[in-house]
């Protein structure tokens, strides 16, 4: 999946599924302000991001700075899945 | 199916839950007989796969937390803890004034924080160490996690009981078990 399609669909993911009702993201928006993705969440986010591009993040990848927003999650693994042709891309 | 809202504003006039703080939950009556049920339920379950059942502290040293790159993870999560200085002038605004900010100005600083997990202890514990087999251990322990102000009574509280069952082993066996189906 390249870059921008994994936005698109994690955003939309995103909105239908891990945020609370009336609360909508876009590719920019802080996933971490406030409490809006919390500490269970986020392991359905790591998980949803390895399934769409095909990879294992390590452990060592799993910071929040990657996961800051939607556009960072993709700036930091799909744009390596892409190139690695959706191998682990931390490997 | 009851919402949670509407079980929570039940047990609410029942008198039978109560916040002491946001994220932090008091229980009594049916719903903490419940809990405890549950609890037993959960142990029991643990159990099958291990009997190396820990009691571990209900906080952890941040060295810990830094060898396990916590802090480079999901730090804001964190609840730390604290105590009061052994000083006089602090300990007479205390107890003259215990408002929040006297409290704050007469802290020391953290030397440990609250749980954030159990298996941290586990892993601490065994570092340093080596092991012929792979060892599974269950523990279960009070956790804090402090989610911003998105607390959700009976489902996302600042403190809650977590129970893990850890597995150290090679990358093979700890996969292994982590996709295995449970043992009957």
């Amino acid at each position: 999946m390249d870059h921008s399609t994994f936005v698109v669909r994690t955003v939309a993911w995103i909105n239908a599924t891990l945020v609370p009702a009336g609360v909508t993201v876009d590719a920019d928006t802080p996933l971490f302000a406030n409490g809006l993705i919390n500490s269970i969440r986020v392991l359905q986010l790591i998980a949803w991001t390895e399934h769409a591009l095909d990879i294992r993040i390590p452990d060592a990848r799993i910071r929040m700075d990657h996961f800051r927003t939607v556009l960072h999650i993709a700036d930091t693994f799909a744009s390596a899945a892409t190139v690695a042709g959706g191998d682990d891309a931390a490997a | 199916m009851r919402q949670r809202d509407d079980i929570v504003g039940a047990l609410r006039a029942r008198g039978e839950l109560w916040d002491v703080a946001p994220g932090v939950t008091a229980l009594r009556g049916d719903a903490a007989a419940l809990l405890r049920d549950l609890e037993r339920a959960i142990a029991t379950l643990c159990c099958i796969e291990t009997s190396d059942d820990w009691r571990v502290p209900p906080a952890i040293d941040f060295a810990t937390l830094v060898r396990a790159e916590y802090f480079a993870s999901f730090p804001h999560w964190l609840t730390v803890a604290s105590h009061l200085r052994d000083e006089e002038d602090a300990l007479r605004a205390v107890a003259e004034r215990g408002e929040p900010a006297v409290l704050r100005e007469a802290s020391a600083a953290p030397k440990a924080a609250l749980n954030p997990a159990v298996c941290y202890h586990v892993y601490a514990a065994l570092a340093r160490t080596s092991i012929e087999q792979a060892r599974i251990v269950t523990a279960q322990a009070e956790c804090w996690r402090h989610e911003g102000t998105r607390h959700a009574t009976l489902e996302r509280g600042w403190a809650f009981t977590m129970r893990e069952i850890v597995c150290i082993g090679s990358a093979t066996t700890r996969t292994r078990f982590s996709s295995a189906p449970p043992s009957a």
